[in-house]
């Protein structure tokens, strides 16, 4: 059955929307500084949303808020923004930070005095992403919120397909959203993976990944409803698969076969052959061993041609947002005929035996992969197809 | 060596043993006097991977103030209790202890 | 929707880890629940239930709320006497539903912050703290390479999961999913329910009252099913139904009905209405206590029931003239049990078990 994409909203560093994206995508600008959300003495660049002011929800729900205008957007673009409430629709997102209670003034007045103030628990309360966005609409249906770290996004996009597949309803809202926070810096900082300097996804001297914040959302229909509602698809979801390493907590598997299992899984799903795919946006988080694990397996199942890149040296990395804004990025890349050099990347690491495009590059063919990978050993790989 | 400077060594060697046995689950079940000064700690021996090197970085860092900057540095550095702990006593702030 | 048979079935609680031992609770009825030492009551799981160390050395590193997930999933491969060694790995998937995830973890990373600074944050309390962290250790301690998943919701999360898991099925690309919850007590989280709940200082939940403040004390544990859409293998009957449309008053051909009034969805009086006076009711969270993920534990108990075609007496009975209440532990003829669960909007969601 073939799943329709028919909307999408895409907040994150390079831009608000799908115009500033492109433009810093074309331009190459990497929109990363020190960090302004919060105090902190841990050096590392961030690519936080400057400017994002949409509040739907109490301004400290960022990721809520986050997630409410891509979502906003995406159904503003499916034309389907009054249409939606009340009715019976899937919500399928993705977070890290969205479900975290994790307020160090509560903890720290808890510790001393056994007692805190409840307005960091209340607003927790109300953070929950697919229901907060339920609510907001006030639709009704299936409704999950993926808490699988890096690969949340990605997920989240699969469980509506699942949905849609099964009947369950025939639109979905899926999508994922984080914010900039303190906690995950400081832990990133821990496992000794966030680099002081900007990242550099591939590249012989990359030192780490740089944390970013956005939401991604796309808007996922049926082909009952698209005939119904005869609106214009952007793009089909036309295969998905996730699987896992069973190898260790934080470090990929160095053989490769958890994220080659998801992406042939996802070629399979999609009855496509590898020569199928014009490019791939990967996971790329430009640490030593995700890089290394991914591009090995990029040219195992791909060849040494293969145009691909990593797209978090313009928006960081994501965390729970990544696979969906990255998955986002291939429906811009598929739509507009090109893809961005892969900003970060200058200098090959002969452990690599492939190398990503580094200006802009024209693509041909219908087809993308976006592949991603997350602490846990979870590796996930969607195939997107441009309609004729 | 003195033996001021042996009897330091000696304490040092304790408090890391201590130390990794409090932190590493991997240890958990060892006393630290099961835990000889000069057996790998990493692979064959103890058994530690990469996610308790890094423990033992924020171990350094929380309980004798160094810093390790590079992880190359931090391979030779962990080999052993004995290795850790001569590096510990050259490195350590004489008042941070 | 296809029946999603259940295989088998694993759980960790208070009263201990394995079937046998919540079969037995059921059959006991209500018991105190434990006392911390600064006072607070909880249905908090024993130490010594954590204890294997056949599973914990493949799973070194694990925090506690890990380690419920874990026992509470080997157990459900072990009670359905499946070797994942014949099967092939990929082909089975995980979903880990959770309300609150490993809180306890994420107060120890901010412990670390406070405590020492933001540049020496235990990387592996960091690692634990992240939700996923338990499947991840599930998939470790079975070798399974299939889907894995964690998802968190306040409300219906388990049957969220559920709903998933069918769907997965349904796909065909999976032979098995096993599909469970965790979720645990902390300092901290029963200082926050003791803000926001009415707490049973007496140590009892009456979860037949269905009081507007209903009296809570808090719960914890995990419990697993193996589940498949092969009915050889069927070991305690099939979840056949679940319907979260909020519009439903449930089914009237079922034998027994089990309410999730765990004292955490507001108002309970939204059951008065909505049931059946001729069809039983029972609720058992006052045996485990109150935790939002603890439907699933309504439908472990619908499970053994419907296998051992036995009612059990539903613990604290009053206000029985509100309704038919099972109030005997009795044998009788259990074709189809329904779970039914609420939220704090009053929304009503319910799950239909068949033999």
């Amino acid at each position: 059955m073939k799943i329709y994409v028919t909307g999408l909203g895409l907040i994150s560093a390079a831009g608000e929307n799908e115009k500033e994206t492109l433009t810093s995508f074309e331009s190459g600008k990497r929109r990363a500084g020190p960090v302004s959300l919060f105090s902190t003495q841990i050096q590392s660049p961030a690519y936080e949303a400057k400017g994002f002011s949409r509040h739907y929800f109490p301004e400290q729900l960022r990721t809520l808020n986050l997630c409410l205008a891509a979502t906003e957007d995406a159904l503003d673009d499916a034309s389907l923004k009054e249409e939606i409430r009340g009715k019976r629709i899937g919500v399928a997102m993705g977070t890290t930070v969205g479900s975290v209670l994790n307020d160090i003034n509560f903890n720290m007045e808890f510790r001393e005095k056994g007692s805190a103030p409840m307005d960091s628990v209340n607003l927790y309360l109300e953070g929950n992403l697919s229901s907060g966005i339920h609510s907001f609409l006030q639709t009704e249906g299936p409704s999950i919120t993926v808490v699988n770290a890096c690969v949340s996004g990605a997920n989240a996009i699969g469980v509506a397909m699942s949905w849609l597949r099964s009947g369950l309803c025939d639109i979905a809202i899926a999508g994922g959203a984080d914010e900039l926070n303190k906690v995950p810096f400081c832990g990133f900082g821990a496992l000794g993976i966030l680099s002081d300097s900007l990242c550099s996804p591939f590249d012989l001297n990359r030192k780490g990944l740089n944390l970013g914040e956005g939401a991604g959302v796309l808007l996922l229909e049926s082909e009952q409803s698209m005939e119904r509602r005869k609106k214009k698809p952007r793009a089909i979801m036309r295969g998905y698969d996730f699987s896992n390493d069973a190898h260790h907590l934080t470090s990929p598997d160095p053989s490769g076969a958890g994220i080659e299992r998801a992406i042939t899984g996802a070629l399979i799903d999609a009855r496509l052959e590898p020569d199928a795919i014009s490019f791939i946006n990967a996971h790329g988080t430009a640490t030593i061993d995700n890089d290394l694990v991914e591009a090995r397996v990029l040219h195992n199942l791909f060849g040494s041609t293969i145009a691909f890149l990593s797209t978090k040296g313009y928006i960081g990395h994501t965390l729970g947002a990544a696979g969906a804004l990255e998955a986002g990025f291939c429906i811009l890349a598929l739509e507009q005929g090109w893809i961005p050099g892969c900003a970060g990347f200058k200098k090959l690491d002969l452990n690599i035996p492939i190398a990503p495009v580094t200006q802009k590059t024209q693509i041909e063919g219908h087809f993308a992969l976006s592949t991603s990978m997350g602490f846990g050993g979870c590796d996930a790989a969607l195939v997107i197809e441009f309609p004729e | 060596m003195n033996s001021s400077h042996e009897n330091e060594l000696t304490e040092i060697r304790q408090k890391v043993k201590q130390l990794l046995v409090s932190n590493l689950s991997q240890l958990e079940m060892l006393g630290p006097s099961e835990i000889k000064d000069d057996v790998a700690l990493f692979g064959e021996g103890l058994g530690l991977d990469s996610l308790d090197a890094l423990e033992i970085v924020v171990l350094l860092k929380k309980h004798f103030k160094i810093e390790i900057k590079d992880m190359n540095e931090g391979r030779e550095v962990f080999a052993t209790v004995d290795s850790l702990s001569r590096f510990i006593q050259m490195n350590a702030p004489k008042d941070g202890n | 929707m296809k029946p999603v048979f259940i295989e088998g079935i694993g759980i960790i609680f208070t009263r201990g880890r394995g079937l046998n031992k919540f079969e037995q609770a059921l059959k006991d009825g209500w018991d105190e629940p434990t006392v911390s030492a600064d006072g607070r009551k909880a249905y908090r799981v024993p130490k010594d239930a954590l204890i294997d160390y056949n599973i914990l050395k493949k799973v070194r590193r694990s925090d506690r709320f890990s380690r419920l997930a874990v026992f509470a999933a080997c157990d459900a491969i072990h009670d359905s006497d499946l070797d994942i060694a014949d099967l092939d790995q990929s082909s089975i998937g995980i979903i880990i539903a959770t309300a609150f995830g490993p809180h306890a973890t994420i107060f120890k990373v901010l412990d670390d912050i406070i405590d020492y600074g933001e540049k020496k944050v235990s990387p592996t309390t960091f690692a634990n703290s992240i939700h996923n962290a338990a499947a991840s250790y599930v998939a470790s301690a079975l070798g399974c390479t299939g889907p894995v998943m964690t998802t968190t919701q306040f409300y219906f999360s388990f049957q969220q999961a559920l709903l998933l898991a069918s769907s997965w099925l349904n796909e065909g690309r999976l032979k098995k999913v096993l599909v469970g919850i965790v979720d645990e007590c902390s300092p901290a989280m029963e200082y926050i329910c003791e803000e926001k709940l009415s707490v049973a200082h007496n140590g009892k939940m009456s979860p037949l009252s269905c009081l507007k403040r209903p009296k809570f004390v808090p719960g914890e544990g995990s419990v697993f099913f193996l589940v498949s859409q092969d009915s050889r293998k069927k070991k305690y009957g099939a979840f056949t139904e679940i319907d979260i449309t909020g519009n439903s008053h449930g089914w009237t051909d079922v034998d027994l009905s089990i309410i999730g009034t765990n004292a955490m969805g507001g108002s309970e009086e939204v059951y008065k209405d909505i049931l059946n006076k001729g069809i039983p009711v029972a609720a058992y969270s006052s045996i485990y206590g109150g935790f939002m993920t603890g439907n699933a534990f309504e439908c472990a108990a619908a499970a053994l029931m419907l296998k051992n075609q036995t009612q059990y007496a539903s613990p604290n009975v009053d206000r029985t003239e509100l309704w038919n209440v099972a109030d005997k532990s009795k044998e009788r003829e259990l074709n189809q049990i329904q779970c039914i669960s609420h939220n704090n909007t009053q929304k009503l969601v319910f799950i239909k078990m068949t033999k």
